[in-house]
């Protein structure tokens, strides 16, 4: 209790030490770029699935396929407009421009001075753009099926990763300026469009999870293998509810992040699988099975349930928490037990929903025809529950440390 | 003044010396790498290739010329990945090029075995036939080389994870002034 006081005193107390940053110009030009960067990263996001899919369906025929087009494309939209506020915000720096100044950017190479979710998200931006040729170049050896762990695969995930956070920090920064600041902006269910802004991108991260998460690879114990899928999902939507919380200090915002990233699986389901078919039929190119063609899934599009209890329950405590100390920010080692609690309904209900869409869904899945040693399926479960539950803790623990500075950082 | 001239005038040669390196894929367009004589059900075709071996994703040119060039046809040719190479098939119609001659321009994502399958249709009747081919790469890094670029984000993520750690430790223990 005393820990979560000084955080929240502490918190104020650092926001009041800095004077006020608000100048009309530089905030309407850094809003409306963050806006048009979030514009980007939801048709990039909407690509990678796409990607995903094509892989699966037809396969990788050339590098210019329709989703690699619309990925590419975003991601040098947004690469050149972060460059392009990376010098403007230089050259505004270096004429002292009112409300660029020290406070809300930071020095690169002692020379450029830009905020500082513009400059993590073009070096995102910068790391993709760079992976393409380099992927394709695996690609021509290796074939057109090498997945995510690839190493040029890697690279470019990560690039668009350190790109999406960088479009949190974006908004953050904005947020914070304007909380310090005398504006009174419209709000919508308590939130202002900024903060609608930090949830949004949260949400895309968290899609961005769940273009990937059934990659992760198998962990054998004797004849049982067990599907490491929960893992990054248990850890992304840990880590983003409690930052979303802690960002915003609204309870409820977890589980408007949950039902924001509900309406991106759906939205993702209802345009994925119809781009394949007409893109398919537009190019007459065929599928790598005749009968296996692209459908609406129930199952993806209504993916995120499987989270809305966690996030409840950590909005119900975050709610009643504030309600009796006046700030929702529980200490370190509260915070981490919550992340392992809420772990837990993400590790049961995930493998129901996930039953009708993938064969790993079960997680722990004996080698077919051969009997289980009781032993064996022991250490696996164990194994698996402590795995997944430390992922919970370790969420927690990100969230925490990112939630404070996004919340506090006016960079 | 000099410098500049001797600068201009280098730059002069390396243009010529790369214009005069590079006309393979005109002369490809002339002369064809490859021809191969074969038949295709009831027609008996010639097939060129204006690469051969074909590179990764370098376009090159299928062309398919009758013996008998009176004779109309048409069809698609599909490259099909050969034994051991992963890859899907890749159709493209063939187009008329005059003479009786038909063509596409193609090209294979993966190195390895393909085969480039013709499927025809004229007059006397549907026919197909098959022309194996091995499509060169770039040299292949060695995996280590491409981990250490490709996981080197990473590194920067965990720095990141632990310099944000410290920063907000940092904020935290900022004293207070009242």
């Amino acid at each position: 209790m005393a820990q979560s006081e000084a955080h929240s005193t502490k918190a104020a107390t650092i926001s009041s030490q800095a004077p006020t940053i608000s100048k009309v110009g530089e905030r309407t030009l850094r809003r409306t770029s963050a806006w048009l960067l979030l514009f980007f990263l939801l048709l990039g996001e909407l690509g990678a699935v796409w990607d995903r899919e094509w892989h699966a369906f037809v396969g990788r025929d050339q590098f210019w396929t329709p989703p690699h087009t619309l990925i590419y494309t975003c991601v040098s939209g947004a690469g050149i407009l972060a460059l392009v506020m990376v010098l403007w915000e230089t050259y505004r720096y270096r004429k002292q421009t009112p409300g660029v100044d020290a406070q809300s950017t930071v020095a690169i190479f002692r020379f450029f001075h830009a905020p500082l979710g513009f400059t993590v998200l073009g070096f995102g931006a910068l790391l993709a753009l760079i992976s393409a040729p380099l992927d394709n170049y695996w690609h021509e050896l290796y074939g057109i099926d090498i997945a995510l762990w690839a190493p040029f695969h890697m690279m470019g995930v990560t690039g668009g990763f350190i790109g999406m956070l960088g479009m949190v920090y974006v908004f953050a920064s904005e947020a914070s300026i304007q909380r310090q600041s005398k504006e009174t902006p419209r709000r919508w269910l308590g939130l202002t469009a900024l903060e609608i802004g930090i949830i949004m991108a949260m949400a895309s991260i968290l899609n961005y999870v769940l273009t990937g998460f059934l990659q992760f690879p198998m962990v054998s114990i004797g004849t049982i293998h067990i599907s490491t899928y929960p893992l990054p999902l248990i850890t992304g939507c840990i880590t983003f509810m409690v930052a979303v919380l802690r960002t915003t200090q609204k309870p409820g915002t977890a589980t408007l992040l949950t039902l924001l990233l509900t309406l991106h699986t759906i939205v993702v389901e209802l345009f994925v699988p119809w781009a394949i078919r007409v893109s398919v039929a537009q190019q007459g190119i065929p599928y790598r099975t005749a009968s296996y063609v692209p459908q609406f899934s129930l199952a993806y599009a209504f993916l995120p349930v499987a989270f809305l209890l966690s996030a409840l329950m950590i909005d119900v405590l975050a709610y009643r928490y504030k309600r009796t100390t006046g700030n929702l920010n529980i200490s370190t080692r509260q915070n981490v037990i919550l992340g392992v609690i809420i772990s837990i309904p993400i590790l049961i209900i995930t493998p129901f929903i996930l039953f009708s869409y993938t064969v790993y869904a079960p997680v722990i899945l004996p080698e077919a025809g051969i009997p289980i040693v009781a032993s064996q399926m022991g250490i696996a479960i164990i194994g698996t529950v402590i795995v997944a539950l430390a992922m919970g803790a370790l969420g927690a623990w990100l969230g925490e440390d990112f939630g404070d500075i996004w919340r506090w950082s006016k960079h | 003044m000099k410098v500049v001239l001797r600068t201009f005038a280098s730059l002069g040669l390396l243009c010529l010396l790369i214009l005069i390196l590079t006309p393979s894929n005109a002369r490809a367009a002339t002369k064809p790498a490859s021809s191969t004589t074969i038949s295709a059900g009831s027609y008996i075709i010639t097939v060129n290739l204006s690469q051969d071996p074909p590179y990764t994703d370098q376009p090159f040119t299928v062309s398919i010329m009758p013996q008998n060039k009176t004779i109309q046809l048409s069809g698609k040719i599909i490259m099909e990945p050969g034994s051991g190479t992963d890859g899907t098939n890749l159709p493209t119609d063939l187009t008329a090029a005059g003479d009786g001659t038909l063509q596409a321009t193609v090209h294979i994502p993966v190195r390895g075995a393909w085969n480039i399958a013709i499927q025809l249709a004229g007059p006397q009747g549907t026919g197909q036939a098959s022309i194996p081919v091995v499509v060169g790469a770039p040299g292949a890094m060695p995996p280590w080389v491409a981990w250490t670029i490709g996981a080197s984000p990473l590194v920067l993520i965990a720095f990141w994870v632990w310099h944000q750690h410290r920063y907000r430790r940092k904020l935290l223990s900022t004293p207070i002034s009242a």
